[in-house]
C-alpha cells in the first residue's frame, strides 16, 4: 500500500507535468479546447443514437479544408465552405448536421423580418440539425434538433439560457410530431416541433430536469 | 491509509487545481460535493480533474473523432479537428486556423499517471471497506 507522501509525491509529479505540457497554441486555451473536444464526443453520441435508434445513415461532407472538422470559437450562419454531416434515411437525403450554427429566432421573424438586423436576433447551437440544403441562419421550422454542450459544472443560469433557447425556436403546443420515430422524441410540446437537448459534464443537471422536461427539453449528463 | 490521511491529499489536490484553474477546481468538487469521506471524495475529485485533462489533450481529441467516424457511413472520414477563431471571417480558411487535434498537448501520460493514482487510492479504499 502507498503512504501518504509516496501518493503526494505521485500527485505533485502528475501535476507538474500537465503545468509543464501547456497548449502550443495561443489562440485558444485549455479550457476552451476541452469544450470544443467535448461538442465532438456530443456530435459522436447524437451520430451514434441517430444510427442505432432512428436507422439514419450519416455521411461527412468535406468543406475547404478537407477532412477537418471544424468548429467555430464564434458561430454564424450555414456556410457550405465549411465540412458538415449529410443525413439520410431510406436512400433520401432528409437532413444535415452542422456545429456551431446560429438560428434564426422566431422573435426576429414574428417582427417581420426577412433576415437578422439585430444582435438579439441570431443564438448559437453548438450542434444542429437542419433540413437538407438549409441556407444562412436556419429558421426555426427548418430545424429538427438542437444540441448544447457545456464541460463546466453546472449553473443555474446554464438552464435559463437553455429554456431562453426553446422558447425563441418554439412556441408552447399540443405535442406535435417531430421528424423523428423514437429518438429523440417522437412528439414535443412545440411548434415548430424540434427537439433540444442539453448534455453536460456535471451530474446534477439530473436535479434540474422536471422544468425543462415540461417544454420538451432534455438534460442529460454525457461524460466521455 | 486513515480518511485524515485522505483529507491531507483532498487539500494537497484541491492547491494543485486551484493554481491551474478556478473553473477546474469548481467543476471537481461539484462532482465530488456529496460523498461525505474524504477518501471517496478524493476520488471522485480525481476522476474529474483527470476527465477534465483528458479533454483537453491531443488524446482527448482524437478518441472523440475517432467514435464519431464509427457511426460514419460512406468514404469520407474526419481526420482533423480544428477551430476557426471567432475574429476569423466565416469564409476564410487559413493559416489563423487551429488544428486541435495536432496542435493540443501530448498529456497522455499525465493522465495514465493521475489513473494510476486513482487505482491506488481505490484499492485501498476497497481493502478498507
Amino acid at each position: 500500500m502507498s503512504s501518504l507522501d509516496d501518493l503526494k509525491t505521485a500527485i505533485d509529479q502528475a501535476f507538474t507535468a500537465y503545468v509543464r505540457h501547456s497548449p502550443t497554441s495561443s489562440s485558444i486555451t485549455g479550457s476552451e479546447a476541452g469544450g470544443k473536444v467535448y461538442e465532438v464526443f456530443a456530435l459522436g453520441k447524437v451520430a451514434e443514437r441517430l444510427t442505432c435508434r432512428e436507422g439514419m445513415r450519416l455521411e461527412f461532407v468535406q468543406g475547404q479544408g478537407g477532412g477537418a472538422l471544424a468548429m467555430k470559437a464564434g458561430g454564424g450562419p450555414i456556410n457550405r465552405n465549411f465540412p458538415h454531416l449529410r443525413v439520410e434515411k431510406n436512400g433520401s437525403t432528409v437532413a444535415e448536421l452542422w456545429t456551431d450554427v446560429e438560428f434564426q429566432t422566431l422573435s426576429c421573424i414574428a417582427r417581420g423580418n426577412t433576415s437578422p438586423s439585430c444582435l438579439s436576433h441570431t443564438h448559437e447551437l453548438d450542434v444542429v440539425m437542419v433540413d437538407s440544403k438549409t441556407k444562412g441562419y436556419p429558421q426555426p421550422k427548418q430545424i429538427w434538433l438542437a444540441v448544447e454542450c457545456k464541460n463546466t459544472a453546472f449553473r443555474k443560469e446554464q438552464l435559463r439560457a437553455l429554456l431562453g433557447i426553446r422558447r425563441e425556436l418554439s412556441l408552447l403546443q399540443e405535442k406535435e410530431r417531430t421528424q423523428f420515430d423514437n429518438w429523440p422524441d417522437r412528439y414535443v410540446p412545440a411548434s415548430p416541433p424540434s427537439s433540444l437537448i442539453f448534455f453536460s459534464v456535471d451530474p446534477r443537471v439530473h436535479r434540474y430536469t422536471e422544468g425543462p422536461g415540461f417544454f420538451g427539453v432534455h438534460l442529460e449528463h454525457l461524460v466521455p | 491509509m486513515k480518511e485524515n490521511d485522505y483529507q491531507e491529499l483532498v487539500q494537497h489536490v484541491q492547491e494543485w487545481t486551484r493554481r491551474i484553474s478556478e473553473d477546474l477546481d469548481e467543476q471537481a468538487a461539484v462532482s465530488a460535493r456529496h460523498h461525505e469521506l474524504p477518501s471517496r471524495f478524493l476520488l471522485t475529485y480525481l476522476e474529474t480533474v483527470t476527465q477534465r485533462f483528458r479533454l483537453e489533450s491531443r488524446d482527448g481529441a482524437r478518441s472523440a473523432l475517432d467514435r464519431l467516424n464509427e457511426s460514419l457511413s460512406g468514404e469520407g472520414r474526419v481526420t482533423d479537428l480544428i477551430v476557426i477563431p471567432s475574429e476569423v471571417e466565416a469564409e476564410v480558411w487559413d493559416e489563423e486556423v487551429v488544428s486541435l487535434s495536432r496542435d493540443l498537448p501530448d498529456r497522455s501520460k499525465v493522465v495514465e499517471q493521475l489513473q494510476d493514482i486513482i487505482r491506488t487510492i481505490r484499492r485501498d479504499i476497497e481493502r478498507q471497506s
